[in-house]
């Protein structure tokens, strides 16, 4: 599905944030990021969703070079694209509801099938009764829920997800590692970036989990759970 | 945001309407008040219809190019308009026969503002069968290099209000735009195109812009409703009240035309910022 050849990514032609990364993601594959503060993951991610160019080397989707920044295969490569953002990236003014239908909004989906689909995610996560509620009016858990609610609203066959549960306590946390894994036995390909290795523990073996371990912008591990 | 920027757009089109406004009555008032720079020539009773035709020529012929229309007034118009203006008097004072004796035919001279009401007075005086020649226009004419450079002041008061002004409304829209940018920058990882990142803030400017507009043109509207009054109530200044006039649609178009075109410019702008920023990462 996605693959990285032999990445690299440098700032100020003398800072290397990621050094010769090269791994595959498949469908049906949930993989954990780990590593320490400043290892590269959230660099990694700014990759994985063309936020930042590489430096060099390959990153392929389905086949298909997504380094050339070719504005179509952009945007269609995004809309397959689950992400779920360490600071939530939610819009401030409007309604939770409106939050979690953007990528539906993005991709003309009918009104019928944005009501349906955002209320089915959004009984899924608990979040229902805060519909019509602004983001500054709900708890950093509860935010957290509707950035992760919005991430797979649209079905998308690969979710990056950066520290997705950061803001939950442990029930919480499990509960949101369940649905990844749902998902990822349903045939989407799961990325999650964490520094909580305990995390790493509670996996089922309801899919296929992999371990990803950076440090200094290199891959150190790379192994099955 | 918002409301900053609709009161500073408001401004701004209330700023250029009424230098418009302003600039538009002036130009009525003084500009080419040329019905003002009339000169009316009262024919002697004596003169046969034969001789006054002759006096209207050589009146023409005096200045062909500074004399822009010439109007002979009979006796009897003159009765009818005093009969039609003061009808109450004109039946209980005046016998018709009385009045023709009173009223002189006139012979209603235009000039060109650019004229020189002085040689071409001095020329007509010199034709035989004129009893008396007034200008009614003199203090225009005393002040017309005043007038001349006032409208010259407010056209370039008005060029650079809008050159000023539209800069200030590209880069306040531009910015406007940019503001959104955690909303663009949302969209377009969330897979939307550069129009459709851009749509729902673009549709909000373009929104605020027309009511603004709308504000803008109401104020401008109430400042003239407001000179009109105090104008009207200075019975010295009555024929410039009947002059005045709001603004033209022409001059109202001018102003929608030039938001249009700052809107059309700043999206170019900001189009292709976000482009780079989002799409393109150079």
């Amino acid at each position: 599905m996605i693959s990285l050849k032999h990445v690299y990514k440098t700032y100020d032609s003398d800072r290397h944030a990621l050094r010769d990364i090269s791994f595959t993601l498949n469908p049906a594959e949930l993989v954990f990021l780990t590593g320490p503060s400043g290892a590269g993951k959230t660099t990694l991610f700014k990759l994985l969703s063309i936020q930042e160019k590489i430096s060099s080397g390959e990153l392929n989707f389905n086949n298909h070079p997504m380094n050339d920044f070719n504005i179509k295969r952009m945007t269609a490569y995004r809309r397959k694209l689950g992400i779920v953002f360490q600071d939530f990236r939610l819009i401030q003014d409007i309604n939770i509801f409106d939050n979690v239908a953007v990528p539906l909004k993005i991709q003309n989906y009918s009104k019928k099938e944005i009501s349906l689909a955002v209320h089915e995610v959004l009984e899924r996560f608990g979040l229902q009764e805060y519909a019509n509620s602004y983001p500054d009016y709900i708890s950093g858990g509860e935010k957290q829920r509707v950035a992760i609610a919005r991430a797979i609203v649209h079905k998308p066959e690969l979710i990056i997800a950066d520290e997705p549960t950061g803001n939950l306590d442990r029930k919480n946390a499990l509960s949101v590692l369940s649905i990844f894994q749902d998902l990822a036995a349903q045939g989407v390909a799961v990325m999650i970036a964490t520094h909580d290795e305990e995390f790493l523990k509670s996996t089922s073996k309801k899919s296929k989990v992999r371990q990803i371990h950076l440090e200094s912008g290199r891959v150190v591990k790379d192994q099955p759970l | 945001m918002k409301t900053i920027y609709m009161i500073f757009m408001s401004l701004c089109v209330f700023i250029l309407s009424s230098v418009l406004y302003i600039k538009q009555n002036t130009n009525i008032i003084f500009g080419d008040a040329s019905d003002l720079y009339t000169v009316n020539i009262s024919v002697e009773k004596s003169q046969t219809p034969e001789q006054v035709e002759s006096i209207l020529k050589q009146v023409q012929d005096v200045h062909p190019t500074h004399i822009k229309k010439v109007t002979l007034i009979s006796s009897q118009e003159l009765i009818a308009d005093v009969e039609k203006v003061l009808p109450a008097y004109s039946s209980g004072l005046f016998e018709n026969q009385e009045l023709e004796q009173i009223l002189n035919p006139i012979i209603e001279v235009q000039l060109a503002p650019e004229a020189s009401s002085n040689d071409i007075i001095t020329k007509i005086k010199s034709i035989t069968g004129i009893s008396s020649v007034t200008f009614s226009a003199d203090w225009v004419e005393k002040f017309k290099s005043f007038f001349l450079v006032a409208n010259i002041i407010l056209e370039t008061i008005f060029i650079l209000f809008f050159t000023i002004l539209s800069f200030l409304i590209a880069v306040l829209i531009r910015n406007y735009l940019i503001s959104s940018k955690d909303s663009i920058s949302l969209h377009t990882l969330l897979g939307a195109t550069p129009s459709q990142a851009f749509i729902k803030p673009y549709s909000q400017i373009m929104l605020l812009t027309f009511i603004s507009y709308i504000i803008g043109i109401f104020f401008t509207f109430v400042l003239a409703a407001t000179i009109k009054q105090k104008v009207s109530a200075n019975i010295d200044f009555a024929f410039i009240n009947s002059r005045m006039s709001f603004l033209s649609a022409t001059n109202i178009l001018i102003i929608a035309l030039g938001l249009f075109l700052n809107l059309a410019i700043s999206y170019g702008l900001s189009h292709r910022y976000i482009n780079k920023e989002y799409y393109k990462h150079d």
